[in-house]
Formats: structure tokens, sequence, C-alpha cells
């Protein structure tokens, strides 16, 4: 009866856990307004973010952004706005976020651009981890929930 | 390098030259002079 016991308890562990850990993660666990701050290079140029950012739990945010690119501000008139698609795999609870930023002169370059992210979660998706993907970029970012 | 990285490389070089290229400060008041 022991040996049944066990056996059966290794048939849980090993067949009901994964299943049980499996879709732990979804993207409505990324919902609510972040706070985001990042630096790197990008091109080889220094580079500076700060933004905000709303996530809707259902694959889509938008959000504010000012750069600093080798230290002048761009746009230079404030902040421009972006939106972007995400999405949180269920099994990792990793995420990935694409960023568009408007068709604007004022962003220079970066007009029109689309920006990648690789982003990990702690403190129940309060507080995020994330670098840009983009080829050339050296980013890398904190974003904590408001 | 991507399109992207050329033109934001340019644009930073564009800026650094127009930030350089700003005339220097002259005329230092004599009792700023060390």
């Amino acid at each position: 009866m022991k040996r049944l016991t066990a056996y059966m308890m290794m048939w849980i562990s090993g067949v009901m856990l994964p299943v049980l850990k499996a879709d732990q993660c979804s993207n409505a666990d990324l919902r609510g307004v972040y706070s985001f701050v990042a630096s790197g290079t990008f091109a080889g140029v220094p580079i500076a973010t700060a933004g905000q950012t709303t996530y809707d739990g259902k694959g889509g945010a938008s959000g504010w952004i000012q750069f600093s690119v080798n230290g002048t501000t761009l746009p230079a008139a404030g902040p421009s706005t972006w939106t972007a698609v995400y999405n949180v795999d269920p099994s990792t609870c990793l995420a990935t976020k694409t960023i568009t930023l408007p068709n604007h002169s004022n962003l220079g370059p970066l007009s029109g651009a689309q920006l990648q992210f690789f982003i990990t979660a702690g403190a129940g998706f309060r507080e995020l981890r994330f670098i840009s993907t983009n080829t050339g970029a050296t980013i890398s970012g904190t974003a904590v929930r408001q | 390098m991507t399109l992207l990285e050329a033109n934001f490389r340019l644009y930073a070089e564009q800026v650094a030259e127009t930030t350089c290229s700003s005339p220097p400060r002259v005329g230092i008041k004599k009792e700023n002079a060390l």
C-alpha cells in the first residue's frame, strides 16, 4: 500500500504539477500604469529615456516617452506618445513588447520607429526589468507599477 | 547597420556639430578671471 501511495505521489508530481504550472501567466498580468526609466547606447550613441506605460491587460499598451540623445532632449518640445503590442508567455511568464513611435518630425530619426523589448517581471508583475532587442541597441531599464 | 541605426547616428552627429559650433564665449569679466 505504501508503495502504491508512493507511485501515486510520483505520478501526481510528475504529471499533474506540470499541468498546473502551465498557463500560470497571461497578458492580463500586465495591466495598469507603470513608470519606467532606461538607458544605454543605440548605434554607439548614449541614450536615456523616461516615461509612462499603460498596459490594457489584453496585449495592448500606450504611453509617453522622453528621450535624451547624447545629452539633447528628444523631442525638444516635450514627451511623445507611443503605442505598443505585448505578449506574456503563459508558461515562462516572460514578455515581449514592440513599441511604435508616431510619425512626427519632432522625433527626428525615431519618427515611426519600432522598438522591441524583452521583459522579465518581478514582485507579481509590479516590477519589470527589460532590455531593447533592436539591432545595435544596448539598452536596459526598469519599470514600476504606480 | 540598420537604416534606423544609420539615421540615428547621423542625427546624433548633427546635433553634436550644432552644439559644438556655437560661438565661443568671449569677454570674461576681469574680476572673474583667475
